[in-house]
């Protein structure tokens, strides 16, 4: 290779957006990532429906259950649940390539190619513009850039429901996905109370998903076979794999997977040099650039520039959404027919405006219990298996979750530490996250204001799951975004402060997280800074 | 010297002949890739040398990935029953194996062919094998062909496998053809070390070798010979014709799972010049004496249906569970799913407790004490064991209808639920005291 202009670290939804800009801007690029694949579950699950798939496929346990019954899991619900067996490569090896430790905290990160971004759950958030604000973003900057991802990867959608006022301006949207019984059903009662509710600060709508209801490119809309939580035939999907097929069919852009980028170096001659490890021949190996773009995800972008900076034992600040799980009973529903044809993905977003300004949002996502199985229900739930499962049965077309999101902003209390010992490269980084009593209190009490809203709709709580800190997977803060000129910061250009052309494209540059979803933002934002470093290194 | 820490890739794998040469490489320090198809289930147990591969023979690009790294090739996948697709298994498998070595740099093949690739009248396997044979030989690559006659072991599979059974379960025994056919059985492990062997002596590049057993013997009389090891009478034997039992092998060839082939009969009718004088030469082949051999394999089956603990301990258990889950026998497949599961997911300290002693001693027991434990905190193996047979009767598509959502009205489901809770709030009233003194007592 004859050397790049810019160096993009990571594959996931930041790395290809902000990749996707270079590239236009016709600048050469390589891209260096891990890149994990699966290669046994995928491809082995047929092109059917859910039901169907039950009926007939004799193979079903080995993708369901995972050859090492991965997908059986005896006692407590750990994080991440939606990785299911054939997404279990997304985390793969990350113990090792990325020691990590943290009380009361369980962080995921990703050596995929495509990052977390292969298990997201495509619901779509542009920010509004206090929340932009208080993330530290160019508002007024991003909103074409939100249109130009939103062009690139498909979102479908209703753009003039009850939610539009509170969501953030998206033009580019495709026709809305169709709803499932359940769904329909919720939606219909919310029209009857609509005006108390929203005097009281709730609001709900069909949910903005990064799924195509009408093909795209080579990608086709999707076939409603509720098989979302397990394969992505058709690729109707958003998975951040998808724009790097398209980046490699570039001449300008080269994808170098097996490689893990342990530290960067500013050499006097102005060029970028990066450090890091061919995992296959476990051989060392630097690369030198005009600019280098971290998005390896917040985590690993943090220890990357602490050890390269020297900054070992240094705190910098962190943030992360809390998550509980609201499973409910939709009985007015009950007897009634479901729907054969519907989608897995999250179907409608509530959300609860506690301050009536949009200041302080808390945002509730609704999801049909359907393509997973029931066994699953059972772990924990006080009831024999044989009645159990019957219950279950009974019971499961009837199944919601409503997963509670809240907003998470900096405190004395998160923080990231980069310690000088274990691990691959001699290091560990340290988790430390506590919300404060104020900040329990605020999510008890928003929880429950959630739960009158839902048991109105028609859903009657069963029972309600904090997950452990961490399992949003929405982590963020470390360097954030900032005019002010102060270290271990990012300009607005996403450029790090002290540096001449490191750029923080991903999480680790947002000050603050909404209760939304950040995905389509890191992307919308990574675009943003890619174009920069096109303006200015063509400059 | 070979080179060391490369792996050998052994096609075909999850068969009858492929797991004694995974197993023999492995005992003699190799790295094992074992490649079966994508549909195949997993070997449960894996050493640190033995890799998975899954491929398809008529996946080109799977092969590629399967080779790459390998030094050698032992070619064990066929299509053995005269399928419409032997030809592209086979022959195109052959092929596709074949490039697949040279875009991978894998240079030595040890391909297993039949005896019945040398005989006059072929059917679709004989002729498909023989036409593999050729595209091994005229490949350019380090290869040895190994013409195997009757294998037989332990495990009742192939001709053998057939005889055996028949000979146990019938006092007479249809023969397609005059029954005198000659063969020379050879023992599984045997045609092992013969892979091996040839692995090791890069003589035996660019040979044909025949693997046999060190006596030749006429069908009827092997048929006999079985029937004695398995301490059974010499059954009566019915010669079908061979024009009869040709056409019969036709008409079965259009059922889903034919008992006969044609190739079977073709191949069991015409005799070919058996001498493993050359592999006893080049490589030291030296195959073990028919009649201790099956008195062996006899033996070794005896005491697996007999008691053997292990196996039958796992079924009584998987069939206790499964009636009081879903009043349903387990099939033999469920039972080793259910076997690995228990293993995989229950930690040794978890195996075994109270609960679970007590439901062994007490069946009748089990809907109580599963009623009782879901609602006490400690971990229960009973319980375990019972989720780990849920998850994976719900993903067996016989069962799917009982978990799948049924329509129906609000008033009966209601009542069926209604009808649930009071079966559990009851069985959780009988069982609470029962488990207390089970925990207490057992």
């Amino acid at each position: 290779m004859t050397g790049s202009d810019v160096i993009v670290v990571g594959s996931g939804a930041s790395a290809v957006h902000a990749a996707v800009a270079l590239v236009d801007a016709g600048l050469r690029v390589t891209m260096l990532d891990v890149g994990h694949e699966d290669l046994t579950y995928e491809q082995m699950i047929p092109p059917a429906s859910f039901e169907e798939i039950r009926r007939t496929d004799a193979t079903q346990h080995r993708y369901f259950l995972g050859d090492r019954l991965e997908g059986v899991s005896i006692g407590s619900v750990g994080s991440g649940p939606q990785i299911t067996p054939p997404r279990s490569y997304v985390l793969q090896d990350s113990d090792r390539l990325a020691p990590k430790r943290g009380k009361h905290f369980d962080a995921l990160e990703s050596f995929a190619c495509g990052g977390l971004g292969r298990a997201w759950g495509a619901v779509a958030f542009p920010f509004n513009d206090v929340e932009l604000a208080r993330c530290g973003l160019p508002l007024t900057a991003l909103r074409d850039h939100y249109e130009a991802v939103a062009r690139r990867i498909g979102i479908s959608g209703r753009r003039d429901d009850d939610l539009q006022s509170l969501r953030g301006p998206l033009a580019a949207l495709q026709d809305p996905l169709q709803l499932d019984h359940n769904a329909m059903a919720i939606l219909n009662r919310y029209g009857t109370l609509r005006e108390g509710s929203r005097r009281q600060g709730f609001h709900l709508g069909q949910s903005f998903l990064a799924v195509l209801s009408r093909g795209l490119g080579e990608r086709e809309p999707n076939a409603y076979r509720d098989m979302d939580f397990w394969s992505n035939r058709g690729r109707s999907v958003y998975r951040p794999d998808i724009t790097l097929g398209e980046l490699r069919r570039h001449a300008g852009f080269a994808y170098r997977p097996g490689f893990l980028v342990t530290r960067f170096e500013e050499t006097t001659d102005g060029s970028v040099t990066v450090s890091g490890r061919r995992l296959g021949e476990g051989t060392d190996e630097r690369l030198s650039a005009r600019s280098l773009v971290l998005a390896a995800g917040s985590l690993g972008t943090t220890r990357i520039i602490l050890r390269s900076l020297g900054l070992y034992d240094h705190a910098v600040p962190f943030v992360c959404n809390p998550h509980t799980y609201l499973a409910c009973l939709n009985y007015r529903g009950l007897g009634t027919a479901h729907a054969e044809r519907c989608h897995s993905l999250a179907q409608l977003s509530a959300f609860y405006d506690p301050t009536r300004n949009g200041e302080h949002l808390v945002q509730a996502q609704m999801y049909s219990y359907r393509s997973l199985q029931l066994f699953r229900l059972l772990t924990g739930a006080p009831l024999p298996l044989r009645e159990g499962l019957r219950i279950m049965s009974l019971l499961a077309p009837h199944l919601v979750i409503w997963a509670v999101q809240h907003e998470d902003a900096p405190s004395a209390d998160k923080y990231c530490v980069l310690r000088r010992d274990g691990g691959l490269e001699g290091d560990t980084l340290e988790i430390n996250y506590a919300l404060s009593s104020e900040e329990r209190a605020r999510h008890e009490q928003d929880e429950k204001a959630i739960a009158r809203f839902v048991r109105r709709l028609g859903c009657m709580p069963l029972n309600r799951v904090r997950a452990p800190h961490g399992a949003s997977v929405h982590y963020a803060g470390q360097f954030p975004m900032t005019t002010q000129d102060t270290p271990l910061t990012t300009e607005p250009s996403g450029k790090l402060r002290g540096t001449r052309a490191v750029y923080v494209a991903d999480g680790a540059a947002f000050a603050y997280l909404p209760a939304k979803g950040p995905t389509f933002t890191l992307m919308a934002n990574a675009h943003r800074i890619g174009v920069g470093i096109g303006q200015s290194l063509r400059a | 010297m070979m080179p060391a820490g490369l792996a050998i890739l052994v096609t075909g794998a999850g068969g009858f002949i492929g797991k004694a040469v995974v197993r023999r490489l492995l005992q003699d320090g190799w790295t094992v890739r074992a490649m079966v198809r994508p549909a195949s289930a997993p070997s449960i147990s894996s050493p640190d040398r033995l890799e998975t591969a899954y491929a398809d023979m008529r996946d080109g690009a799977a092969l590629v990935s399967a080779v790459r790294g390998c030094f050698a090739v032992v070619h064990l996948a066929a299509a053995k029953d005269d399928e419409p697709d032997s030809e592209d298994v086979n022959v195109g498998g052959a092929r596709r194996l074949v490039e697949a070595c040279r875009a991978g740099g894998c240079r030595r093949v040890i391909n297993i062919s039949t005896q019945s690739a040398k005989i006059a009248r072929k059917g679709a396997y004989a002729r498909t094998k023989s036409e593999a044979d050729a595209v091994f030989r005229a490949s350019g690559l380090d290869v040895t062909n190994l013409l195997p006659s009757i294998v037989y072991g332990e495990e009742l599979a192939g001709v053998f496998g057939t005889l055996a059974k028949l000979a146990r379960a019938s006092p007479f025994l249809p023969v397609m053809g005059n029954g005198k056919w000659l063969s020379a059985p050879v023992h599984v492990e045997d045609v092992a070390a013969a892979v091996l062997g040839c692995i090791k002596t890069p003589a035996t590049i660019g040979k044909d070798y025949d693997i046999a057993g060190p006596e030749l013997l006429r069908f009827d009389e092997l048929i006999d010979r079985i029937a004695a090891a398995l301490g059974k009478r010499p059954p009566m034997k019915l010669h079908v014709p061979l024009t009869v039992a040709l056409t019969l092998a036709r008409l079965m060839a259009r059922l889903p799972k034919a008992p006969i082939t044609v190739s079977n009969v073709l191949g069991s009718n015409q005799d070919t010049h058996i001498d493993i004088g050359p592999a006893q030469t080049d490589f030291g082949f030296e195959p073990r004496p028919l009649e201790p051999g099956l008195r062996a394999v006899a033996a070794a089956l005896a005491s697996r249906s007999e008691s053997s603990g292990g196996d039958e301990s796992w079924a009584s258990e998987c069939r206790l569970l499964c009636r009081y889950l879903i009043d349903c026998e387990p099939t033999a497949d469920l039972i080793a799913r259910y076997r690995a599961g228990v293993r995989l997911k229950l930690a040794d300290g978890e195996l075994d407790d109270a609960d679970w002693r007590w439901a062994r001693r007490h069946p009748r027991c089990i809907a109580y004490l599963d009623a009782a434990a879901a609602l006490t905190p400690r971990s229960s193996s009973l319980r375990a064991r019972l989720y780990v047979l849920a998850a994976l009767v719900e993903t067996m598509p016989v069962h799917a209808d009982r978990f799948l959502p049924r329509r129906a009205s609000k008033t009966r489901l209601l009542t069926a639920l209604a009808w649930q809770a009071t079966r559990v709030g009851c069985k959780a009233v009988i069982g609470l005291p029962m488990l207390a003194w089970a925990r207490r007592f057992a």
